[in-house]
């Protein structure tokens, strides 16, 4: 979706025409939901999550600032709701205990062995960005995963843009350390 | 020339170097075999960043269960602040300012009741006091006629506060469940 297909949507919503907003969902959706299962545990939750986003942005959108960037700005909120999901219910000790169980009962694999390995890496290494700390994540996934630029990660997380260079590589120094402690 | 420090590697390799500062470091890369090592292991390792966030997860298409929410969540909204609130929070202010006036009034008959309640209410009959003094500024009445006309609006704002209190506790029970 380009900007002016977003804008006309965004005006179309303003005049009234609220039903233009499912195009938005449409379009957002898995992005969001994305975001929300990385940080939530389970599929359902990330469900939920992303839903009471859509209500929130819904609701917000009348005070959209046409500076910026939509998908930021949805992103912004969608990282707000789940930062606030994840301080209430101190989420982040119980999800890495349920992983861990997750891994412990993965028996024999019917995959072939190379398969099967790279699937454990992947997996350790989800660990262990989970494990980092909540910003070290965001920034990652908006670099690595969504494709931003430092000027739209800085937007979405209301941190300066000069920040952001060293905050990525301090987040995969730390995610290098943590996948060492894993393996030791 | 020198070897650069990793960050900066980091930072060519998200393209949020400058064009100058780019070139330089592509002009290190070709003669530097160590940091040709050091980019090509960054790169291989934000690949599998980017690999690691993949969720596999298939989605259902939301738009309709989040449409149909934000229908029952807007009509809810909407009655949260019903037109009328305003007037039924007036009434209470109006009555609370008034009422021990009027309790003391209607019940001057016996006069001990009426010690027993102005040792009571005396910082409060003087609030109501000064609303009635107000309101005799406002309609200009004296204040016999102000107690009958009052006296008979009473027992009606008495049935209206019975009647709003059922209106704010239900209004409450919607916002609750809303919740």
């Amino acid at each position: 979706m380009n900007k002016a297909e977003i804008v006309s949507i965004i005006n179309e919503f303003l005049n009234g025409n609220k039903e233009f907003f499912s195009q938005i969902i449409h379009n957002f959706q898995k992005q969001v939901f994305d975001l929300c299962v990385h940080f939530l545990s389970t599929p359902q939750e990330a469900e939920d999550a992303t839903t009471e986003i859509f209500i929130k942005v819904y609701k917000s959108l009348n005070s959209f600032n046409s500076n910026y960037k939509f998908s930021s700005w949805i992103y912004k909120i969608a990282i707000n709701h789940v930062n606030d999901i994840l301080r209430k219910k101190k989420r982040e000790k119980k999800y890495l205990l349920s992983e861990f169980f997750n891994t412990m009962k993965q028996t024999e694999p019917k995959t072939p062995d190379s398969v099967f390995l790279k699937k454990i890496e992947t997996k350790k290494l989800k660990q262990a960005l989970r494990s980092i700390s909540i910003n070290y994540q965001t920034t990652l996934m908006l670099k690595y995963y969504y494709e931003f630029s430092y000027q739209q990660i800085s937007e979405i997380m209301d941190i300066p843009v000069n920040t952001i260079g060293s905050l990525i590589f301090r987040g995969k120094r730390e995610l290098r350390e943590k996948l060492k402690e894993m393996e030791a | 020339m020198r070897c650069f420090e990793e960050i900066v590697y980091s930072i060519f390799l998200d393209n949020e170097l400058s064009p100058e500062d780019r070139k330089k470091i592509l002009a290190h890369l070709k003669e530097c075999k160590k940091c040709q090592k050091i980019v090509k292991q960054m790169k291989k390792e934000n690949l599998k960043i980017k690999k690691s966030f993949e969720t596999g997860c298939t989605l259902p298409n939301l738009s309709s269960t989040i449409m149909d929410k934000i229908v029952v969540s807007e009509s809810k909204y909407s009655r949260e602040k019903p037109p009328w609130s305003f007037f039924i929070y007036g009434i209470f202010i109006i009555t609370g300012l008034l009422a021990p006036h009027f309790l003391s009034v209607y019940l001057k008959s016996t006069s001990l009741f009426q010690n027993f309640l102005n040792s009571i209410f005396t910082p409060l009959s003087l609030i109501s006091h000064i609303g009635t003094f107000i309101l005799r500024k406002i309609i200009f009445v004296t204040p016999e006629e102000l107690t009958t006309i009052f006296g008979q609006i009473f027992s009606v704002i008495l049935l209206l506060l019975i009647l709003g209190s059922y209106l704010i506790k239900k209004e409450k029970n919607i916002k609750e469940e809303y919740k």
